[in-house]
């Protein structure tokens, strides 16, 4: 019995499309078992059901040096940040690019459990670091952490991190919890 | 648009983690390993210039990206070439992802967009049968096929679809996104994403006749 594929329907009256999406999962209802359009449609469809597992089967390797010429690219275009200037002996300059401070302080942010730093920015943008500066930052919590507790060990986090590994001094710390992930 | 949950489902627009590439060998240990975070997190740390984050964010998705390339452009030069200026295309606009879109849809559509438009230059589509010289491009299954196979053959008959069904197909027939996925990657409508693969069915099957 010959079928049209490209009817929507089936002259019994089911879809194809539906055949098809079913022919991937596994057995046809139990209807197209005894219907013949359906049987001549499933016998039509079959290798090119066959043929497209096949290929997507198929191991594709992208070149080993993709990530690399991707990175070598971006880096390439990657414009001067704005840099701070830390408290130092005076007299001696030591500047930092805002987009290095912020890494170690998501970094600091990252290590209290459950939490995941995202945008961290130094506010205002002051050049001049001597007194002290503010900082917002944005996480993601895990589900089952309470904010407040998990706020409080953050702050402290970021607030020794800013001390230790830049010299500075955090007066305000914002934090806004943007998202909630699972476990 | 349907919004998707941003969490780290373990599960990134339908593609199982386990072929999201080898996340191993990324991540300094002072931070997170890249492979245990939600793309939402390194999208936001990548558009402040965190070029570690948008390393793992090529690392997790250059398979796929890879993947679709050079199954729409059949060359694993031109699909190297295509993944690349993908990537690079997507950290110059991070700015435009919203920070609730699903980052895979926005990155597969720079990419898909950009193979569809490299495949229109290099090879200009030409409908099965049109003429012979079509034919001897592109050969059907009865000249080459037959001796390599069923996968060979419907390698041959993608060919003579055109390029966005050709995408549709591999988008959904091969990478198992949802007729929804293909939609928002390809920026139209799940009904018309399966009107285009309900009229490739039948040229595609006929081109595979003779393994009925």
């Amino acid at each position: 019995m010959a079928v049209n594929l490209a009817d929507d329907r089936l002259p019994c009256g089911h879809d194809i499309d539906q055949l098809w999406d079913h022919l991937a999962k596994g057995l046809p209802g139990e209807h197209a078992r005894s219907c013949a359009y359906c049987q001549a449609a499933l016998n039509a469809i079959r290798p090119l059901r066959t043929a497209t597992s096949e290929l997507a089967a198929e191991p594709v390797r992208p070149p080993a040096d993709l990530s690399g010429r991707v990175m070598a690219a971006v880096r390439a275009r990657i414009a001067a940040a704005p840099r701070i200037a830390l408290p130092g002996p005076a007299g001696n300059r030591l500047l930092i690019s805002e987009r290095a401070a912020a890494f170690i302080l998501r970094a600091a942010g990252d290590t209290v459990d459950g939490v995941r730093a995202r945008s961290c920015r130094l506010t205002p943008d002051a050049h001049d670091m001597s007194t002290s500066s503010d900082l917002k930052l944005s996480i993601s919590l895990r589900f089952d952490m309470p904010a407040l507790a998990a706020a409080k060990a953050v702050r402290m986090a970021v607030r020794t991190a800013a001390r230790a590994q830049l010299g500075l001094t955090l007066g305000r710390i914002d934090i806004d919890v943007v998202d909630v992930h699972a476990a | 648009m349907a919004r998707k949950p941003i969490g780290g489902t373990g599960l990134e627009f339908g593609v199982p983690r386990a072929r999201l590439g080898d996340a191993a060998d990324g991540g300094s240990p002072q931070r997170l390993a890249g492979a245990t975070l939600d793309d939402a997190t390194l999208v936001v740390r990548a558009r402040e210039g965190d070029v570690t984050a948008f390393e793992d964010l090529v690392r997790r998705y250059r398979m796929p990206v890879y993947r679709i390339a050079v199954r729409i452009l059949n060359d694993p030069c031109s699909a190297a070439d295509t993944a690349q200026e993908a990537f690079v295309t997507a950290w110059r606009r991070l700015p435009e992802v919203k920070a609730e879109q699903a980052f895979a849809a926005w990155l597969y559509r720079i990419a898909v967009t950009r193979a569809v438009s490299t495949l229109r230059a290099v090879r200009p589509y030409v409908p099965l049968d049109e003429t012979a010289a079509a034919r001897d491009r592109f050969p059907g299954p009865e000249e080459h096929a037959i001796a390599d196979g069923l996968a060979t053959a419907l390698r041959y008959a993608l060919n003579h679809l055109t390029p966005e069904q050709r995408a549709c197909w591999i988008l959904r027939e091969m990478e198992g996104l949802s007729y929804e996925e293909v939609a928002t990657v390809l920026h139209t409508t799940p009904g018309a994403v399966r009107g285009r693969l309900h009229r490739a069915r039948p040229q595609l099957a006929e081109e595979l006749r003779p393994w009925r």
